[in-house]
Order: C-alpha cells, then structure tokens, then sequence
C-alpha cells in the first residue's frame, strides 16, 4: 500500500487523479496533496513516509522538473519514485523530465487504462 | 527560415490557420471524449480575422448569440507567440466541469471549481495543440491558464475559432497569434 503526493496548481486534475487512481483499484493507503513545488517539499518534510509522487510540470512558484531536482538533492530520496503527468508531451520535455531524474511520465489527457500502466512499475 | 513576400511568419513555419485549427479539432477531439467523457458537436467553425464579439459566442444561420460568462486563455511562446483562449457560458461552462469531475447534473459545483475545471480544459487543449502542431516547429513553451469572466488578450491575430454544443450549453475555442515575427522569437 502507498501513499502518494499529489502535485498539481489544478484541483481539478487532483480531482481527476484521485478518481482514476480509485477506478484502475491502484493500491492507495493516503493520498496527500500540493499545488506547486513549494508546497510539495513542505508536505514531504511533514511526511517522510510518502512513497510516491504524481507531480504536474507547469506550475507557478516552483515547477515539476525544479521539484525533481529538489528532491532528487534531497538524502534518502533518490529511491523515491517520481511520475510527472502533465500535458507538456513533446519529447523534449520528456527527455528533460526524465534527465532531472523523474522515474516516469503521463501525459494528459489520459485514461486510467495509460495511467494504471504508468504507475504499475511503482505499486504493489 | 525566410519570410516570403505575401507570407506572415506564421506561414512560414507552416503553422497556417487551417493547419492550427484542425489540429485544435482533433485535440478537442481527444480531451472531450477522454477527460469530459462527452462528444462535443461541431456547430460553427469561424475563420481568420472573424472573431466573436467581446462577450457573445456567435452561431451559424443568425442564431441568437451566447452571452459568454467564463473565459480561460492558455499562451504559448516559441517561433512564434499566442494563445488558446475557451470561452464558455454559464450552462457549457458547468458541462465542462461537470465532465472532468464526472458529477451529475443535479450535484452543485463551486464557481471556484468551475473556474478551474476551465483552465485545466483549456490547459489540456492547448498541450495536446502544442505536441501536435508547435512543437515540430521548435521549443514552445505553455504559460498557466488564466481564467476569469473576461481575459486579457495579449495577441492581435485571429486565426479561427470553433464552436461546440455540449450537453445543455455551449463554448467555443478560439486561436490568437503575434503578428509581428519580431515578437514571436526565443
């Protein structure tokens, strides 16, 4: 069982997320949530037990890839799964996802069939 | 690249109103039946330089205009600048949000959900646009959706529009471009 961080500036796709987590029956304990980068590295602080993030890329205050780089800076996180779901789909910024250190990537939109697969390397 | 004589720098890059606008099709296309779970009617298509008034969506055969009460602008910058502006009334507006959030049509939403639900529409819209048909022009980049009741319009070129029924309401989609290449450069 998990629990997961949700990073989005949208409560919609938080909205989203959740609901495609709970339709794909993804094994979730607690699901936390932030709105930008910022807010994430809080909740991770006040929650070292997390061990997944789904985090968007185009965020205000502090973007997905910064948030990457921040907590891949981070001691005993480098083993901490990071999924980046975002409509940002072009290669490059796949590319750049995935070289800041993120562990995988959705792209929206998505159904929970694409997300489920996504996630599945990193859930029981 | 060059600009030919007659050309905007926006043709030049191959990105023409009717290529825009047909990828725009297939991007609603994608997000409607995905995310909202709805299939949006194509009703009215307006070309360049035809833009809705301020505040109305206009459909086809003289019919009575909308009065539109949300807007939500996407920009993006690259090669070249603008933007994916979704204007919706009160009724296409809750359709939406409705559709995302896959609530009934008896259950109330929050004007702060329906406001965001917008800008996630037309977040998603202008991604899948992106990946389409920017992106193998160069690097584009997306700026945050903004969304209000109307929104500032950075961008002076029309380049179509497009105008859906959803379930009880209607909204319409819209792409504005720089047309000073000077301004489209990264």
């Amino acid at each position: 069982m998990k629990k997961l961080l949700i990073v989005d500036d949208s409560s919609t796709m938080r909205k989203i997320i959740m609901r495609v987590l709970r339709q794909a029956e993804v094994p979730v304990e607690s699901i936390i949530e932030a709105s930008n980068g910022v807010e994430a590295l809080e909740q991770l602080s006040s929650n070292p037990d997390v061990n997944l993030i789904l985090s968007d890329v185009n965020m205000p205050e502090m973007n997905g890839i910064d948030l990457v780089k921040s907590v891949r800076e981070q001691k005993d996180s480098d083993q901490l799964p990071i999924i980046m779901v975002t409509t940002e789909g072009g290669d490059s910024m796949r590319e750049q996802a995935l070289a800041s250190g993120a562990n995988g990537y959705v792209c929206k939109p998505f159904t929970p069939d694409t997300f489920s697969e996504a996630l599945s390397p990193y859930v029981d | 690249m060059s600009t030919e004589i007659g050309e905007t720098s926006n043709d030049a890059w191959g990105l023409t109103p009717e290529v825009l606008l047909e990828t725009l099709k297939e991007s609603v296309d994608e997000v409607f039946t995905t995310m909202l779970g709805v299939v949006g009617e194509l009703v009215d298509q307006h070309g360049t330089g035809q833009p809705d008034e301020p505040g109305e969506i206009k459909w086809p055969d003289g019919q009575q205009p909308s009065h539109v009460d949300f807007e939500a602008i996407v920009d993006f910058k690259g090669v070249v600048n603008g933007a994916v502006i979704l204007r919706a009334e009160r009724d296409g507006a809750l359709d939406i949000a409705r559709g995302l959030l896959r609530l009934g049509e008896d259950e109330v939403l929050e004007i702060e959900d329906v406001m965001d639900a917008l800008g996630e529409c037309a977040n998603m819209l202008t991604g899948s646009l992106k990946c389409k048909a920017l992106d193998p022009c160069g690097g584009f980049h997306l700026g945050t959706p903004k969304i209000d009741t109307r929104v500032d319009r950075e961008h002076d070129h029309h380049f179509g529009g497009l105008v859906y029924q959803l379930s009880r309401g209607c909204t319409s989609l819209e792409i504005w471009m720089d047309t000073d290449p000077a301004e489209g450069g990264v």
